[in-house]
Parts: structure tokens; C-alpha cells; sequence
């Protein structure tokens, strides 16, 4: 009997081993498999955590009892990460900050209704009482609110929004800076030419901004978006050092409707009601936010679990089989996917090496076009599960930005070859592919690109850039197609990269391979004000990236949310579009419930 | 014998020196460059040549080495270990919250299976052969080859989510900023901790034991009519102790170090963690003073079983006096 049951767990053993190996569908067969022999081999008495008993006995329970609203005891609990880390002092909220705490300490001047996203005029106004916008779109009037406090006691004023906007634009880390260039005099403060933005001026409580080109995102990128921070504490701070600046940065404050109380780094910070907040009163008192840096998204999935943090989010959870196995087994976790303009693409090479010798084939848009076709975007996306759309232009197809008339995405190795025998490509040359991502799903992915580009007969050399990652890309250049991650909050903006004094300069540069349509399009683009015009445009930009094949989108990526439905009550409504930059949190919707 | 202790004890300054310099050009050969792990690749390949240059300057990435040596052991030497560079802080402050972690987990864990490691490989040895010493044996065996993460997210499962007796992780939960409010979160940590270390210390003094009471001065002290207590313990225990001392002293330097696993399966914001994080992140400053430290401990554990070995054995300090003379 014994050497039966050895016998038994062995041959478990060998088949979880190959399971481990083996694709999904197979390993689910396999996995039935190992079930049985464990069966055979395991008396089926025994309890187990998590059986589907239990499961269903506790589903049974969730939302039992009647709902009450617990916002003066209870406390919500939040994941407190940050990419800096939680260890001396918090992030500065013009990084690229996924963390919730921003949106509560500081103030924006307007908000985005979240039920209308995209329409300036239906926002919701915050620091600013008015906004007023001139017929040519080139100035912009704020009438700030008189009644704002910092939490110190200083009174907020314009002065406030006009350093915010000036600071930005000297820092290293800022996404800001980058939508900042059409307004009047920015350009001589990035130059380091001038110290104040000629363009903004306040005036008693009327802030005005005007533009030399009119830019309607500003409203968007940064009016809605831009934190404003307290001119009176970082005003004397030098740009280079604002982020090291720990007498403000160790306990940071702000205008929004909670403000940090107790912080013991590297553990927790609590937040307490501002009783000076201006805005519509939020319910809940309290907010305590645990670091999960240490732990990761396994720990912040156990805090959640164990019932200790009510949502997570962001960089904290991002696989999906991950995340829909804790909701499977835990009823009252609710997952929400939401697609983000986040998204993985090649750039190609234009200008080749730095040995002055153009790239002529990278330089050809029938090469890119056939890369388009050769490249498998559906075997990289679901190199990461359910969180990843293939793409067929930048834009992603559930966007209202998506050009509907673009046929869906499809994969045509036939036709690639053709366009790269037109062409004349040289096959027995290597494509030289680097990326820079260090983990293993990107090293995967590289070996499905090896494949797909076998198929027609080319050897690509994929490698990973480490070191002087600038020198690399920009200077040395000895790659061909690059992979890497672009993320913009309007999805037609991410053509935004090709503009002549953009990234993509460094690669296609001034090089004959340059379309001259472009320009004037996107442009065009900008500057429209109308919806439906500015639509017409958008989606005539998508057919003239699909045609010229500056760069080929190959997945984007999701975020997923876990919230606590059983604790945590708010308005879903932020969670539906993936075109959410700058809407309101609606803080006052959120509530702490319990069943009793 | 002071003389023997105080030459050892200048010799860790040599030691040290050389150490530092070995660290700093080790590291500062380490392929990869530090703007690259500060700035995210995305943010980089959108930022201009000129925010690159300039954050170079001021990370000091432009100096020589030897500038940056002399600067760098400056600093150490007057208390300033600098900021890091991938998240900016001050390293004196980041390490100021996460030794005095290290330290309680790593302590009370080192503690624990001291106890249980030295009683249940004593009990092993004395009785040798018997179902007791298979089953200490067995457990042993597991112990030692289960990983230390198995344990904790079993641990975390049973005691955290299921009985929910214990935190699932962390150092501490709000207001709980007193040690007796933390022990609750330092219970499982280092209790998994410990049982790795216990399987080994049973091992070595099972082993240890064995090897003793196998000498024939135990047979005389039997033949002399001395109780099996007195036998085993004043002339067994005490004899098998000091080759397991080395083991013990030598455990201390995860005292600084922390130990990377048990801090992330438990949430639990330690040294060894931090250690990784600057390892991936190549954040030099980082990774050079916790070398740095952990050297120094590891020097200073060596110097104290110098000082005990002398202690227990005489031999070895009037051997050492011998040579000087």
C-alpha cells in the first residue's frame, strides 16, 4: 500500500512538472489530471481552505443584513505606493504618480465631469471659481477662489497656480512640462532664458494665461490634471533640489479635502478631514495608507483579502489571472478592468547608426508596413492575459477617439512578404531590436518577434540596453527597431511624438524618410476647438500612422482596480472610460458601509 | 590576553579600509548607469539632453573616481551617507527606520531558534537512535529544505487570513508605534525566521554533541560516577558549544542585513529588502553602505569569536601570545 501511494505522489509530481511547462489549455488537462491521482492517493475527508462549499456558503453571506453607513468609525484603508519608494518622504505629485493620496492633499483648478469627460464646459470647478476661454482659444481667464486656505493657514491665491505652472517647467521629473509649450514665454524658461513665463499673469484674484498657438488639451493636460503646490513653503526651493526638499516633502500639505495627520515612514500615513475644506463635504473621517512597497502586489492582495485595505490598485496589481482568482474565492472583491492608453510599440531607426549612414531600409515605410503585418500583437498581448489589446492603430478600439473604419487588426504574413520583396529588402541583414525592459514576459516576447520575423525569413537579434539608456537610444543608435512603452492621456496624442521637436526627431530626424503631411495635420489638430472636427482629424491621423508606420502599436495595456464592495461605496462612474484624465474623483460620493 | 584582543581589534582597521575601497571600485564597475535607474526608460527616452546632463552634475556622476572615493569616505566619517538615488531620500533617515526592523526581527528570530535549536539538538544527540531523535531529526530535515516563503505564505494563510489571529504583514499598524503594540506583527516573521535557523543549529549541535560525548574524557567523567545530568550538560553541552558558538556569532550579521525573503513574503520593511531594491535599481549609494555595513558586522562577529574562542579555550589566546613573543 505504501509503495502504491510513493508511487501515486511520484507520478503527481511528474505531471504537475510538465504541467508547469506546458501551456494553459494543456496544463488545465493536466491539472485534472494530478486532481485525480491526488484523489486516489488522499483520503477526500479532509477540509481544505477554500473549497467551493465554502465559497458558496460565503457568498451567501456577503451583503447580508442590513447597510449602514459607518464614515464617522470606520476608516478607509488604502495601498500607500509610491515609485520613489515610502521610505523618507512622498512623491511629488508631477511625477508619473498613480498613488490616490494626490488627489485628496492637493487641489486642481477645475475638474472633468466624469459623466462628460470630454466637454471643457461641463467641468467641474476647484480651486478656480470661473473659467472663461477666448473665442480664438489663446487665453485662458481663471477667477481663483477667495475662500481657499492651505492647511497651515496661509490663504491660497493665484500666485500659487502661476509658481506651480513656472516650476514644472525647470524640473527634472515633471509629465507636465511636455503640454506646457504653447504657452506664451515657456519656451525661454525651459531654454533657462527666463526665470518667469511671460504669459501668465495674476492679477488680484483673475490668473490669465495666454498661448501663442491654441492648444484646447491645455484644459486636460494641465488645468484639470496639475496639482498646485503652496508657492509659500517651495517657492525658494532650486528646481534641482525641489524634490529633496524634506522640510516640505516629509510632510506635505495641501488645499484638498483631507490632509496628512501622522506619517511613520516606511510603514503608514493617516489623513484626518480638513476643516477648512472648501468644496462639496466629503462623509468619510479618516484614511490610513499602508506601504506595500516591501511586499508587493502579494502583500497588498493579502492586506486586501484579510480585509485591511479596501482597494487596490495601480502599480500594486496588475495580472489579471491574479486578480480574478482573488475575486473568485473572495465575494466581496469587485475587480474592474479599465482599458489605459498605456501601450507597447517599435519605433524604427530611420537615421541609422551615428556613423552619418541613413538606415535605408527602417527608412521605408513598405518595411514597416510589412512589420506591421509580420508581427504577432496577439501572441505579445496575451503574453499578458486578459489586460492586453492588440492594436491596430495607437488608438485604442475602445476609445471614442478609434477610427471605426479601420478594419479590425489581422495578421498577414503573405501579404508583409510582399510588400518587403517590393521594397527590395535585404533579408540576409539582422534586425537589431533592442528594449529595455528587464523582466522575463519581455524576454518572451522578444523570442515571439524572433519567430514571427523567421517566417518570412529574417533573423532578428533582440537586446537588452543597459547603461546610458539616452546615449543608447539617441546618440550610439545601433538598433533598428526599438520596443518600448508610450502612454498619453488623449489617445490621438500619442502622434504627438512624431512632431519634429519631439522624441522621435532623435530617430527619423530631419532624415528624407520624413513624411511632410504630417505636421500640418497634426497641428491641426491642436488647434481645433470643435469635437466633431477635431474627430474628422483625429481619425485622418490614425489612417496616416497606419499608412506611413512611424511607429507600430503591438498591445495596450489595462489597469485593474480591486475595490471592496462590502466596505467601500462610491460612484462607479470614474471607472467606465479609459479617457478619465483630469475627471473628478466625486469624493463626496464615497462611502464606508457595513452590513449589520 | 588584552594585548591579544587589542591587536586583533586595530587589525579591523585595516580590514575595513580595504574593504571600503574594494566596494566602492566593485561597484562602480557594475554595468549599468545610475541616470538610467533614476529616471524611468519612458520618462528618459522623452527627456532632453540637456535635464540628462544636468541631473548627471548633480548626482556628481561627472567626478573621477577617486574624487567620488574620497568624497564619498568623507562623508561616511562625518555621519552623512548621502541621498539615494532612485528615490532621493537621505540614507541616514531610511536606514535609521529600517535597521532598528532588522534588528527586532532579526534578534528575536536569532533568539528563538538559539533556544530551540540548542535544546532540540541536545535532546536529539542524548537520545540518540530513539523515535524522539528520529522525529527532531525529521522535522530538522524539513525544516532546513522547505523554503523559508513556503512557510510564511502558509503562515499567512492559516494565522493571518483564516483565524485572522495575527497581520498578515507589515511592521505596524497605525498608532501602533510601541514595541509591545509591534509584537503582534513580529510573531510570524520571525517565528518562520527562526524555524530555518533552528533545523540548522539542531543539526550542528546534535552533531556537535555526538562528537563529545564520544571523547574519552566523557567516559571518564561516566566512570567516575558523575550523574547523567552532570555528564551531559557540564561536560557534554559545554564542550559541544564552542564550534556552535562560531555558528551563532556568525548568524549576527543578518542582524544588519535583514534577510530579503521573510521581509517580502511579510510585508515587513527591513535592511534586506531595501538592499535588494538598490541591488535591481542600481542605486549605488545605497548598496556601498549597506555593504559597507554588513562588513563592518561581519568584522566585529569575527573579532568576537576570536574573543570567545580565547575565552573558552586558553590554548588559543597563549598560543597566539607565544607567537608574539
Amino acid at each position: 500500500m505504501k509503495r502504491i501511494v510513493v508511487l501515486l505522489l511520484a507520478l503527481a509530481m511528474v505531471i504537475a512538472m510538465f504541467a508547469a511547462c506546458t501551456p494553459a489549455e494543456v496544463a488545465e488537462v493536466v491539472e485534472d489530471v494530478v486532481e485525480d491521482v491526488a484523489d486516489d492517493a488522499v483520503s477526500s475527508d479532509d477540509e481544505t481552505v477554500g473549497t467551493e462549499e465554502e465559497v458558496e456558503k460565503e457568498e451567501a453571506n456577503v451583503g447580508e443584513g442590513e447597510k449602514v453607513y459607518v464614515n464617522d468609525t470606520a476608516v478607509l484603508n488604502l495601498d500607500w505606493w509610491a515609485g520613489i519608494g515610502t521610505d523618507s518622504k512622498f512623491e511629488q505629485p508631477w511625477r508619473d504618480l498613480q498613488s490616490l493620496y494626490p488627489h485628496m492633499l492637493w487641489g486642481t483648478l477645475f475638474k472633468m465631469d466624469p459623466y462628460d469627460v470630454t466637454n471643457v464646459n461641463s467641468a467641474i470647478m476647484d480651486l478656480a471659481e470661473s473659467m472663461t476661454i477666448s473665442d480664438d482659444g489663446l487665453l485662458y481667464t481663471f477667477v481663483i477662489r477667495d475662500d481657499v486656505k492651505w492647511t497651515d493657514g496661509t490663504p491660497f491665491t493665484g500666485a500659487d497656480v502661476e509658481f506651480s505652472l513656472t516650476v514644472n517647467l525647470k524640473l527634472v521629473h515633471s509629465m507636465y512640462a511636455a503640454n506646457m509649450g504653447s504657452i506664451t514665454g515657456a519656451s525661454a524658461v525651459i531654454a533657462g532664458d527666463a526665470d518667469a513665463v511671460s504669459g501668465i499673469a495674476v492679477d488680484g484674484n483673475t490668473l490669465t494665461v495666454a498661448l501663442d498657438t491654441p492648444f484646447p488639451d491645455i484644459t486636460t493636460k494641465i488645468f484639470a490634471t496639475m496639482q498646485i503646490l503652496p508657492k509659500h513653503l517651495l517657492g525658494d526651493v532650486d528646481p534641482l533640489e525641489f524634490e529633496d526638499y524634506l522640510d516640505y516633502w516629509t510632510k506635505p500639505i495641501g488645499t484638498g479635502p483631507w490632509m496628512i495627520d501622522e506619517v511613520s515612514f516606511p510603514n503608514y500615513f493617516t489623513m484626518v478631514q480638513n476643516p477648512d475644506w472648501y468644496g462639496e463635504p466629503v462623509n468619510i473621517q479618516n484614511v490610513y495608507f499602508t506601504s506595500h512597497v516591501t511586499g508587493g502586489v502579494e502583500a497588498t492582495l493579502a492586506d486586501l483579502i484579510a480585509g485591511n485595505i479596501d482597494y487596490a490598485y495601480g502599480n500594486g496589481v496588475n495580472d489579471i489571472v491574479q486578480a480574478e482568482n482573488v475575486v473568485a474565492n473572495n465575494p466581496e472583491i469587485q475587480i474592474f478592468t479599465r482599458p489605459s492608453s498605456y501601450q507597447r510599440m517599435f519605433v524604427f531607426n530611420g537615421k541609422g547608426a551615428n556613423d552619418g549612414q541613413l538606415n535605408e531600409f527602417m527608412g521605408n515605410k513598405l518595411v514597416r508596413q510589412a512589420i506591421a503585418l509580420l508581427t504577432d500583437k496577439a501572441a505579445a498581448a496575451a503574453m499578458y492575459g486578459n489586460t492586453a489589446t492588440p492594436l491596430k492603430t495607437a488608438v485604442l478600439p475602445t476609445s471614442s477617439w478609434y477610427n471605426t473604419d479601420i478594419p479590425e487588426w489581422e495578421r498577414d504574413v503573405e501579404a508583409a512578404k510582399a510588400l518587403l520583396d517590393e521594397a527590395g529588402y535585404d533579408y540576409s541583414k539582422a534586425i537589431r531590436m533592442v528594449y529595455y525592459y528587464n523582466e522575463q514576459t519581455t524576454k518572451d516576447i522578444m523570442d515571439i518577434f524572433v519567430q514571427n520575423f523567421a517566417e518570412v525569413g529574417i533573423t532578428v537579434a533582440p537586446f537588452l540596453a543597459t547603461g546610458d539608456l539616452g546615449a543608447i537610444l539617441y546618440d550610439v543608435r545601433n538598433w533598428d527597431i526599438m520596443y518600448c512603452g508610450y502612454s498619453t492621456a488623449n489617445p490621438v496624442y500619442i502622434y504627438d511624438m512624431y512632431q519634429t521637436v519631439k522624441g522621435y526627431d532623435k530617430y527619423m530626424g530631419d532624415s528624407e524618410f520624413r513624411d511632410e503631411d504630417f505636421q500640418p495635420l497634426f497641428d491641426t489638430f491642436i488647434a481645433e476647438g470643435d469635437p466633431i472636427a477635431r474627430k474628422a482629424i483625429g481619425d485622418e491621423l490614425q489612417v496616416w500612422a497606419i499608412e506611413n508606420a512611424y511607429s507600430v502599436p503591438i498591445y495596450g495595456l489595462s489597469r485593474l482596480t480591486l475595490v471592496n464592495t462590502q466596505k467601500l461605496e462610491f460612484d462607479l462612474q470614474w471607472f467606465t472610460t479609459d479617457e478619465n484624465e483630469g475627471a473628478s474623483w466625486q469624493w463626496s460620493t464615497w462611502n464606508l458601509i457595513d452590513y449589520q | 590576553m588584552f594585548k591579544y584582543f587589542g591587536i586583533r581589534l586595530l587589525a579591523l582597521i585595516p580590514k575595513l579600509f580595504i574593504i571600503s575601497i574594494i566596494i566602492f571600485l566593485g561597484l562602480q564597475l557594475v554595468p549599468g548607469d545610475p541616470i538610467s535607474r533614476t529616471v524611468p526608460p519612458d520618462k528618459l527616452a522623452e527627456m532632453d539632453e540637456e535635464k540628462v546632463a544636468l541631473l548627471r552634475e548633480k548626482l556628481g556622476l561627472n567626478d573621477t573616481l577617486f574624487e567620488r572615493y574620497g568624497k564619498w569616505i568623507g562623508d561616511i566619517f562625518k555621519g552623512d551617507f548621502g541621498y539615494s538615488l532612485s528615490t532621493h531620500g537621505e540614507i541616514n533617515k531610511i536606514i535609521a527606520n529600517r535597521l532598528p526592523a532588522t534588528l527586532e526581527l532579526a534578534a528575536i528570530g536569532l533568539l528563538f531558534a538559539t533556544i530551540f535549536g540548542l535544546l532540540f539538538g541536545f535532546i536529539s544527540a542524548i537520545k540518540q537512535r530513539t523515535p524522539i531523535d528520529y522525529s527532531l531529526t525529521t522535522l530538522g530535515i524539513i525544516g532546513i529544505s522547505v523554503p523559508q516563503f513556503f512557510f510564511g505564505l502558509l503562515a499567512i494563510l492559516f494565522f493571518g487570513i483564516t483565524l485572522k489571529w495575527l497581520p498578515v504583514g507589515g511592521r505596524m499598524g497605525v498608532g501602533e508605534q510601541a514595541f509591545f503594540d509591534r509584537i503582534q506583527y513580529l510573531v510570524l516573521p520571525s517565528f518562520i525566521l527562526g524555524i530555518v535557523y533552528i533545523a540548522t543549529l539542531m543539526r550542528y549541535t546534535r552533531g556537535s554533541m555526538l562528537d563529545v560525548m564520544g571523547k574519552d574524557y566523557i567516559k571518564v567523567a561516566r566512570s567516575k560516577g558523575l550523574s547523567e545530568v552532570n555528564v551531559n550538560i557540564k561536560h557534554g553541552f559545554r564542550n559541544a558549544l564552542i564550534p556552535i558558538m562560531v555558528i551563532i556569532i556568525m548568524r549576527l550579521p543578518y542582524l544588519v542585513a535583514g534577510t530579503v525573503i521573510i521581509e517580502t513574503v511579510f510585508n515587513y520593511p527591513g535592511m534586506g529588502s531595501m538592499l535588494v531594491f538598490a541591488i535591481s535599481g542600481t542605486d549605488l549609494p545605497i548598496v556601498m553602505i549597506t555593504t559597507l555595513l554588513i562588513a563592518v558586522v561581519i568584522l566585529l562577529a569575527s573579532f568576537l569569536v576570536d574573543v570567545l574562542s580565547a575565552l573558552l579555550d586558553p590554548r588559543i589566546r597563549l598560543g597566539s601570545d607565544k607567537e608574539g613573543a
